[in-house]
């Protein structure tokens, strides 16, 4: 993932127009790819990127040097998309909130280890995208974000805007959700 | 980074949409647009605003000190000069206690509005030209 230097970004955020284009332009296909896990909408996706590039350029005086700035602007677009989702499917949103509070509390041993045995006993990686899409958006955003964007699961607790306990035994849950959707696809057969 | 990232960094990747780019950046050039008319609509305003508070203000404060005792004490300054001068002190102090101090402290509240009007005009004027953003990316 193409993540903007501390210096673009400071650059960007003192009112450097080429800088800030610069900023854009290097973190567009990431926030979009954040975005798009979230929606699975591609024409939705693209109006919230926008949405998120405005309020990044409003509030850049509230943003914190120190703080990353992959992880604010993804704090950002979560709450633009969130909003979006809530507006288009308020229904099908409170729905989901219902189920992942209804999870069982399950703490799985070896799960991450049990995934990576399917996946490479099989050979099947591109079935780890089909597999990521029969879990739920929330589970998959944090996976997608703790393994393919390589963020922490402190970072991702920021960015999703729950405590770091809650995001950890979600992480576990989400594990769990993925093992049992690849198990369960035709390609791995019991 | 655990065994488990490979697999999700071969994920197929997602292609960001040609369009988006020049969208975004069109997108943001209209906000600033909108931000800086905001801007400047405030600073006019402000100003008008402020010149209609200074009347008000200038003529309540007018008023106020016409009708103060300020000037039957002032002219005693013409009329009776050596006692003036052989109570000086009493006299500065009494002339400064007839002076309708809230009245004329109203005229500063419109004087600070225009000069916060106008610095906001100039920074407005100062700033950056629209079009800024998108001419970055053509």
């Amino acid at each position: 993932m193409a993540h903007p230097s501390p210096q673009l970004v400071s650059r960007a955020f003192s009112d450097d127009d080429a800088a800030f284009a610069e900023l854009v332009k290097v973190f567009l296909p990431a926030l979009y790819r954040f975005v798009l896990t979230l929606v699975r909408d591609r024409d939705l996706a693209e109006d919230i990127v926008q949405e998120t590039w405005v309020k990044i350029w409003k509030h850049r005086s509230c943003y914190d040097p120190s703080q990353s700035f992959v992880t604010w602007s993804y704090t950002i677009a979560k709450r633009t998309a969130f909003d979006a989702l809530r507006k288009k499917a308020p229904a099908a949103f409170a729905s989901f909130n219902e189920e992942a509070a209804a999870e069982l509390l399950e703490t799985p041993g070896e799960t991450e280890a049990d995934i990576v045995a399917l996946l490479e006993a099989k050979e099947q990686r591109m079935l780890l995208d089909q597999a990521l899409e029969r879990i739920p958006p929330l589970y998959r955003t944090l996976l997608l974000l703790c393994y393919r964007d390589d963020l922490s699961l402190h970072e991702a607790a920021e960015i999703l805007g729950d405590s770091y306990n809650t995001v950890k035994s979600r992480h576990q849950r989400a594990l769990v959700k993925l093992r049992a959707a690849l198990a369960s696809d035709p390609a791995f057969p019991a | 980074m655990t065994k488990l990232n490979p697999f999700f960094h071969s994920l197929p990747e997602v292609v960001c949409p040609e369009g988006l780019l020049p969208a975004t950046l069109l997108r943001l050039e209209q906000a600033r647009r909108a931000e800086h008319t905001y801007r400047h609509q405030r600073a006019v305003y402000g100003l008008l605003l402020s010149s209609v508070l200074w009347l008000v203000a200038l003529t309540v404060s007018g008023t106020a000190l016409i009708q103060s005792e300020f000037w039957t004490l002032f002219g005693l300054l013409f009329s009776d000069f050596a006692m003036v001068a052989a109570v000086s002190g009493d006299f500065l102090v009494g002339l400064l206690e007839t002076l309708p101090v809230i009245p004329l402290a109203l005229i500063l509240a419109p004087i600070g509005l225009a000069l916060w009007s106008a610095a906001s005009w100039l920074a407005t004027r100062a700033g950056e030209s629209p079009g800024r953003l998108a001419s970055v990316h053509v």
